[in-house]
């Protein structure tokens, strides 16, 4: 079994143009473990994922996810740039779901999730369709392997949006904001979808939600974020029901007054 | 003046056949300019600065620069450095880099309105560039841009006259032939303008069914 850390950010700073985003940002979470990130819009919690995902690259600072650098690599003792080929290597380790769901409109159901697996793994055209039904299956869908994405609701487009990420078998799976453009009811079917999904696998699951029940059911930890900065960390119970800071217990009152 | 039926078909032939170098020309002028347009809005898309500004540059001098004295200046002034094509090609070499300026900003238009959510989900899937480029982006971009590309068809095709001034033997150059050796200009330029009008409109037509045809598909 894997004792390394699942994912380290040691030491990140990530600012755009003059806005700092994040800023000396350090975060460990171990493998299997299921971390949810609150917190105001704009404190910085996508960015987390989305430097995870390697769509943005920290202006300094490590990432390490199985204890390896994700941008850097050591040659003749020194640290260096890592390869192309190297950043590749570890981005197929992490696998995303988006909030605005982002499927391949010009590809019906089924070729979203296999291509992929077949383009990218290089996986035999009949496998990944076998995959690619299985998950459609999982995630209630299997009727609608021949369908465009246009022809489908937005909850449904979000569970094709899972099964696509879940085809090339991350060990990590980022999740940002997956229900914020659907109804209430849709997004507790996603919901639930997700848990289901998370009591099956041993992938280590990074959340960003506003919400706060499903935050409390699925995570083993919550991270209370503002302005770029770990505010407050720790068990749901503690985060949720007890929290330390003023900031939090302002942020969580507004929550809860809202739904 | 009269219009003389047995002179417009006893001169028919010739005519079509320069019929067939104009409809060469568009065609690989085309093909030239939508290949070349496709590498300049590919360039235009890098991060990098460097790039982004000579290849603005380089597609900014072609489209403020005229035609006609970019084809004068392949074709008269670059024999008196030592390289010579042949007058076909040079018009047809000409006609590409010049509408690939046009055609570059059509694909720039259909490559920017694709949504950044679909660059970020290729990349979270881990296609490479170039995958995600050619299998995701540009099967997009394309579909809405077939009618502003056909536009561009059409435009270059009658522009195919130009050529003339280079001694291709186009569908004009012939015409002209024809009435300076003959002083009738009236049917040899009737026939050349009804033939251009034909052919834009059946080219037109086609480029409206491409389009009904990829949008369907949705």
């Amino acid at each position: 079994m894997n004792h390394k850390a699942s994912i380290e950010f040691v030491n990140i700073h990530k600012s755009y143009q003059r806005t700092v985003v994040l800023e000396n940002l350090n975060l460990t979470v171990a493998p299997g473990e299921h971390v949810v990130i609150i917190g105001p819009s704009g404190s910085g919690k996508s960015t987390i994922l989305r430097l995870l995902m390697t769509l943005e690259k920290p202006d300094s600072g490590e990432i390490l996810i199985e204890g390896e650098s994700v941008w850097h690599t050591t040659r003749d003792g020194r640290n260096v740039d890592a390869s192309p080929a190297h950043i590749r290597r570890m981005r197929g380790k992490v696998g995303m779901v988006f909030q605005h769901f982002n499927l391949f409109p010009h590809l019906r159901v089924l070729q979203n999730i296999t291509e992929a697996p077949i383009r990218v793994m290089g996986m035999p055209r009949s496998q990944a369709v076998r995959r690619a039904t299985d998950l459609l299956d999982r995630v209630g869908l299997a009727d609608k392997a021949e369908a465009w994405p246009a022809e489908l609701s937005g909850g449904q487009k979000q569970r094709v949006a899972i099964a696509r990420a879940l085809a090339l078998q991350p060990r990590i799976m980022l999740f940002d904001e997956i229900t914020s453009a659907l109804d209430p009811e849709i997004a507790g079917q996603v919901l639930q979808l997700v848990l289901d999904l998370a009591k099956q696998t041993e992938m280590t699951m990074l959340f960003v939600t506003h919400q706060m029940r499903f935050a409390r059911q699925i995570a083993d930890r919550v991270l209370f974020f503002d302005r770029g900065r770990i505010i407050e960390n720790g068990t749901p119970e503690q985060v949720l029901d007890h929290p330390q800071q003023p900031r939090t217990r302002e942020f969580l009152n507004n929550v809860f007054q809202a739904s | 003046m009269m219009w003389n039926w047995s002179f417009a078909w006893h001169i028919l032939p010739t005519i079509l056949h320069g019929m067939v170098i104009t409809i060469e020309a568009t065609i690989l002028g085309m093909l030239l300019a939508l290949v070349l347009g496709l590498f300049w809005a590919g360039l235009l898309l890098l991060p990098n600065r460097w790039i982004f500004w000579s290849t603005r540059g380089i597609t900014e001098f072609i489209r403020d620069t005229p035609l006609l004295i970019q084809l004068f200046f392949c074709y008269y002034v670059l024999p008196e450095i030592g390289i010579t094509i042949p007058a076909l090609l040079t018009g047809i070499t000409v006609l590409g880099i010049n509408y690939s300026a046009y055609t570059a900003e059509v694909y720039r238009a259909g490559l920017q309105n694709i949504p950044r959510g679909q660059w970020d989900a290729a990349k979270a899937l881990n296609f490479t560039t170039w995958q995600t480029f050619t299998r995701i982006i540009l099967p997009q971009a394309i579909p809405p841009i077939v009618p502003a590309m056909g536009n561009n068809l059409i435009a270059m095709f009658k522009d195919t006259p130009l050529l003339s001034t280079i001694t291709v033997m186009e569908m004009l150059d012939r015409a002209m032939i024809i009435g300076d050796k003959t002083f009738r200009y009236l049917e040899p330029l009737t026939m050349v303008g009804i033939l251009f009008l034909i052919i834009s409109l059946m080219a037109s037509a086609l480029i409206g069914f491409t389009q009904r045809k990829i949008l369907v598909r949705r």
